[in-house]
This record gives C-alpha cells, structure tokens and sequence, in this order.
C-alpha cells in the first residue's frame, strides 16, 4: 500500500499547481459571496422602490370635508418606502380622477357611516402590481386605528389604553431543547442545511467528473498499461480518488478561509453593529428589520457545540458522499475510450444525484417528513438529503444508520466499481454494454 | 537455468482463446525473441508475464519461483503502445514512475541522472511529454522501463517509430544490459534484429507456441541441405556434374566470369559428397551451406501450422 502515496501525491500536485485551480480558488468566495449577499441585495432594492398611496375621505353626504374635521387623517403613516398623501373630501367623481390619472399606486377611499363618526366603508384600490403589497399594512394599521378610537369614544384614558395594549408572551419551544428557537433560527438552519447539501452536491459532481477525467485519460495515453505493472489497479484507483478529494478539501479549505476573511472585512467595514452585545433571547424580535443583521445576530445566537456536530457530519458526508461517486466516476472513466463516449453512463449515476437535490430542497421545509427519512438513508443520496436535515436535528440513532449504510455502500460500490475498472482499463475499441459491465463485475480476474 | 518459464498457459477473454498451452523458456541472461503474426497472442502473453492479468490456466515461474507480486520489482516493461502523460515534465515523470516500482526518491534520481547522461537529455528534465518528437519519448519510455535496473525485461517492438541510427543506438544499450547480465524478452516483427540480438525464440501462432529454441537449432532444423557455391566455369559443366545429385536452382555470372549458383541435395546426400563430386569438373572459390534466415524459419513455420490446422 505505500505505492498509493506517491500516486495520491502526484493526483494532488499536478491539480494543485493547475491554473484553473488558482482560478477556482479566486473565483470560489466571490461565488459564494454573491449567492450569500444577492438575496439581501434583491430584497434592498426592492425596498427602494417607493409607492405612493392616496388616502381619500368622503362622507356620506357628499360635500368637502376641512382637514380639521377629517377624523381619518393619521389612520395611515407612512413608512420609509410608502408615502401617503391624505386628501380629504372628494367627491366621487374626483374619486375617479384621481384613480385614473393621479399616479398614485394604491388609492384607499374611506367613507363614513351616517352614524358620527364612525366608517362605513373602506375600499383599496390597487392601480398598479406594487400597489398589491401594501394591502396587508393598511389593513392592519386601519384596524388599529379604529380599534383605538373606539376605545377612546369608550372615554378610557391614555394609561389604560396604553395599559390594555398587551401581547401575550410567545414562545416555540422544541420540546426536547431547552434554549429557545426563534423564527429566524429556523431560516437560519434552513441556509445551513441548503448550504451543506449543495456543496456536497457541487463537490461530488465536479470532483468525480475530474475522477473521470483523469481515468479516460490514463487510458487513452496508454500509461496504464506501464502503471499496472507496478502497483495494483485498484491502488491506482484509490489513489486517483484520494488524491482529487485532496484537492477538493483544500479547494474547499481555501474557499472557507478567504470567505472567513471577507466576512472580517464586512465585518470590519459595516462597524461595530456586527460585533454589538451577544443576543440574548428574546431580544431577536426588537432588531431592526435589517435582513443581513438578522442572519449574522442568529448565526451567533447558535450554540459552538452546534457547529461542531454540524461541521462533523458535513465532512462526513462531503468526504463519503464524494467516495462513493468517485468509484463510480472511475468505473465510467475505465469503461470508455474517449471523454465523450462518457454520456451513456453518465445517467444512472447522475439520476440519483439529482433526485437527492430534488428531495433535498422538500427536506428543508419538512426535515421529518417520511421522504426525507428515507432518501436520507439510502446511501446515493444520503449525503445530499441528511444534510438538509442535521441542522434541524436527527435522531443519533438514525444519524448512525445512515452513516453506517453510507459507509457500507461505499465498500460494496468501490469493490464493484474496482472490478469494472481492472477490466475496462485494458478495454479498447468496442463500445460496451450495460450487460458486459455486470459480467465484469462478475470476472475473477 | 531459466530466468522465466511459461507453463502450459491459457488465457480466454470470454468466449474468445487468446492463450492455448503456450509454454515459453527465458534462460537467464539471454535475449529471448517472442515472435508470431498480428493477434497470434503475443500481447497477452506479455501483459500475463507482467501480471497485467492472470491466466486462466497454467504456471509462471520467475527463477524457480512462483511468479508473484514480489517480483514485479525486478520486471521491466516497455508496452508497444507507448505511453506517458502528456501534461506533465519529463523528469517528474519518470520519478514518479521510477517510485511506483519501488526506487527510493534518491536512488531513483541516482539512477536517472546516469541515463539522462547517457542519452545526452538532460535539458529535457523540465519539458513536457507534448513538447518532445516521437523519438524522444521513447527514449524516456525506455529509461522508464530500465531505470529500476530489472533482472527480467519485456520489450515490446522497442525499434518502431525509431531512425536508423538511434535504432542502432538502442540495440547497442539492449546488448550492453545483457552483459551486465539482464535477461531480455524481446517481441518485435522485425527479423533483421531477431537475428542480430537474439539467441533463443519462442513464436506462437493462432494462440499456441508452435516453436521453441535456440536461434542456432531452429537454423539447423529448418535448413533444406541447401549450398551457395562460387565457380569459375561454365553453367552447362556444372550442370552436367551435378545430374542425379542436386538441383541447381539459381545461377547469375558475377564480375569476372565468377558464377553464383545454389545446389539444393536430397536429404542424404551431403555437403562432402557434393563439394567432391564439384572438385572434379569447375573451379571452387567458395563453398557455404545456406542457412533460412528467421524470416524464413517465421513464414515457414506459420504455413505448417495453418497446413496442419485446415488438415485437423
């Protein structure tokens, strides 16, 4: 076996001292920062946008009301991306005016009923598609406005309205889990695990291609031959495998790091925000409604011992999940003669690959759903899918299966695929069967 | 004493035979031809002798030994279809591959450094395999193939896709590796070298190893009782001399009236009998028995065995 370590060495130093790994390296974070930040960004410039809304106020007897006597004046304030302007005393037909060319996004006619005071109707209309996204805000701020007034016309005081606005005090707990779990915690977990996966995901797919690569490679340059006279095929196999898993974790160690340090840099730029008070429980609902705070604040709110347990399965996975493919990659290398007659075995192996992603992303919103459960621990697509659940939590027991069955499935794969590489890399010219593969798997030697 | 010994080997890919019974004896310290037709077998053989793949039946043995993972040390191979990685230098490459046959990273630069002198290439250590001809790289394979000094080599057609001159080269460092006492299997179609380097051969034809020897026995067994005489006369008189007791089939007048012809003799009449019966009507000035060259010895050999083949 001490053949395999200058093998592993030469698969690593030749990737490594590649061009496009340099490249890959650079490219890597920027990757990862604009897949990590586009979202905040998107969301930021969506709530750049501002809309203009109309409060109109008609009474039922139709003539113009003074603004002193509006009562319905300051039912809506507006925010940072709305602007309200409050016209009182129109009637319907300006009422039509204004909907048609006022170039308001929303116009919200308020009439009043023949009793004092009080509103008969309150009609929105949406005139343009952002105007749709106001609708839940002046609802709910009209609600309050009249609840209050109500309450007031009830001649109570100030102190005992104030006193009367309550909120019962909400918690979700897990039950098993004695610190708390926000809501923002939830999407938190929810990136980790989607993160996870999709490295793994990336990692399996672009890795096990170059597996490939370099095993159509050493076969259509001819060195195997040479190369097998001088240690195993299988040693050759695992070295080619390990020594590309080694270029990925230091690809993926790099990417970590320079990411590491651009998050200081922000860190650093953005102010001592980041770095302001631990956050105590609780305290997570009075942020401010900053989208990239929230994440950063939940991110620390998460326990070291998390990260530990989540770091561990990760490389777990990331290492077996890679493991098993790569097996199956180089099997796919040796029973072909040219990279492009690669594609009509590609299929079975991409298949699973795929439905992992697929029942991944299900797996996110519903970790415990029996689909979940079981594409986690079949090994094909365990890596992809556990993933998805550990942050959210899975049963050590089950953990355990599933890495034992991941393990397992890549002893069987790799002896299987080891076969067909022994043969195929002595294979040329006839294109092969599916039936030929299985024979091989079947061959002595 | 043999340095290899074949066994009775059969070798099937599936339904196809490759290998039928094929027995082969490489004594120590000699050059060994492996001779035979495109597809005889000859590549599986070599790829079963290097343990590329296993027989199917049959024994190999490598100085009385069974041939093992152990002694893939002290084997050296040089495949027909040469190959190397393109992309990577040269010098790397050949520690590299000098390290999968087991060299220390010192003793294999110790080693290479002496054939990179050798063969005047040191500036090449940093060149990539792409960037050298055809003769170049197989220079390097060949260094490739020796550089772990083995005792057993496999050469398989060493002189293709090389000039004249370094073809001439190369048979020199063969001929020198044998007399620091390396054994030689060399499978080549190219009789001109068979005949120069070889001492025994082994030709396998349709799968099975039809003949078996020592180059000088195989000439003694294929030759037809044939001679090449030089004479000063006239044909008619040789002639005339010779009827009942050989066949002249071949005569040109050569510079100064000095004849060429060659005699084939019925089996038991021998050379003696003719060169005396010759003394008495031309003039000799020369007189040799005709040996087959391997070329000969190989087409013959073939044609029997398909002879006997369309017979059985």
């Amino acid at each position: 076996m001490s053949k395999i370590l200058p093998i592993i060495h030469r698969e690593y130093i030749t990737r490594v001292r590649k061009r496009s790994f340099l490249v890959m390296c650079l490219l890597g974070p920027l990757l990862f920062a604009v897949l990590l930040f586009a979202p905040f960004i998107m969301a930021g410039t969506e709530g750049n946008e501002r809309q203009t809304l109309a409060v109109v106020e008609v009474t039922d007897q139709q003539f113009p009301v003074d603004e002193e006597q509006s009562l319905y004046k300051d039912a809506i304030s507006g925010r940072e991306n709305l602007r309200v302007q409050y016209l009182p005393g129109i009637d319907t037909v300006a009422i039509k005016a204004i909907l048609e060319y006022g170039g308001y996004d929303g116009v919200l006619v308020l009439t009043h009923s023949r009793i004092e005071g009080e509103l008969g109707s309150a009609c929105f209309y949406e005139c343009t598609t952002s105007g749709l996204m106001m609708e839940p805000y002046l609802r709910e701020s009209l609600n309050q406005f009249c609840f209050q007034k109500k309450l007031l016309q009830l001649q109570l005081t100030r102190e005992q309205l104030n006193a009367a606005q309550i909120q019962a005090p909400w918690q979700t707990r897990k039950w098993e889990n004695v610190t708390l779990k926000q809501e923002e915690q939830i999407e938190i977990k929810r990136g980790l695990g989607y993160a996870a996966s999709f490295l793994i995901y990336f990692f399996i797919f672009f890795f096990g291609a170059q597996v490939m690569r370099g095993v159509v490679e050493e076969k259509t340059n001819r060195i195997v031959e040479l190369l097998i006279t001088s240690v195993r095929p299988f040693e050759l196999m695992m070295g080619k495998i390990l020594g590309i898993a080694l270029v990925g974790l230091t690809q993926f160690l790099i990417w970590m790091g320079s990411t590491l340090v651009i998050y200081r840099l922000a860190q650093m730029s953005l102010g001592s925000v980041l770095t302001s008070s631990p956050v105590q429980p609780g305290e997570l609902t009075a942020l401010p409604e900053n989208g990239m705070l929230a994440v950063v604040h939940a991110l620390q709110s998460l326990e070291v011992g998390y990260y530990l347990m989540l770091l561990g399965c990760f490389v777990f996975y990331f290492i077996f999940g890679y493991l098993l493919y790569a097996s199956l990659f180089a099997a796919i290398g040796a029973a072909v003669d040219s990279e492009t007659d690669t594609q009509q075995f590609m299929l079975p192996v991409t298949i699973p690959l795929i439905l992992g992603m697929i029942v991944m992303i299900s797996a996110l919103t519903n970790p415990a759903s029996s689909l979940a459960f079981w594409f986690s621990l079949i090994p094909f697509t365990s890596p992809v899918v556990m993933m998805a659940r550990v942050p959210f939590g899975v049963a050590p027991a089950e953990l355990a299966v599933s890495m034992g069955l991941l393990a397992g499935g890549f002893l069987a794969v790799t002896w299987m695929a080891g076969k067909i590489y022994r043969s195929g890399i002595l294979h040329y010219g006839k294109k092969l069967s599916y039936r030929e593969l299985a024979r091989w798997t079947r061959f002595k030697k | 004493m043999n340095l290899f010994e074949a066994r009775q080997v059969d070798k099937n890919y599936f339904s196809h035979c490759a290998l039928r019974g094929v027995s082969m004896h490489v004594p120590d310290g000699s050059i060994h031809g492996l001779l035979g037709p495109n597809g005889a077998g000859k590549t599986t053989l070599i790829r079963v002798i290097n343990r590329i793949m296993a027989p199917d039946k049959g024994e190999l043995l490598f100085n009385g030994e069974r041939l093992g993972p152990q002694h893939m040390r002290q084997m050296g191979y040089l495949p027909e279809e040469r190959g190397l990685y393109r992309k990577m230098k040269v010098g790397e490459q050949v520690l590299y591959l000098a390290r999968l046959k087991g060299l220390s990273r010192h003793d294999a630069l110790l080693q290479l450094r002496h054939w990179f002198n050798r063969f005047e290439m040191n500036h090449w250590w940093n060149k990539k395999v792409e960037e050298l001809s055809k003769g170049m790289a197989q220079k390097v394979q060949f260094i490739v193939a020796v550089v772990h000094e083995p005792r057993l080599l496999i050469f398989d057609e060493p002189f293709s896709g090389f000039d004249p001159v370094n073809a001439a080269g190369l048979k020199s460092e063969v001929l020198e590796l044998q007399k620091k006492g390396t054994t030689i299997i060399l499978s080549t179609h190219d009789m001109a070298s068979v005949e120069e380097l070889c001492e025994h051969i082994t030709l396998i034809d349709k799968a099975e190893s039809i003949l078996e020897g020592t180059v000088h026995e195989l000439k003694q067994r294929f030759k037809d009782n044939e001679y090449e005489i030089q004479y000063h006369g006239s044909f008619r008189q040789l002639s005339q001399c010779i009827d009942g007791i050989g066949r002249v089939h071949h005569d040109n007048v050569g510079p100064e009236e000095v004849c060429t012809a060659r005699i084939t003799l019925p089996a038991a009449t021998s050379g003696n009998d003719l060169l005396r019966k010759l003394l008495s009507c031309v003039e000799i000035h020369a007189f040799r028995e005709v040996l087959p060259n391997m070329n000969d010895i190989f087409l013959q050999a073939v044609q029997q065995n398909s002879q006997q083949e369309s017979h059985v």
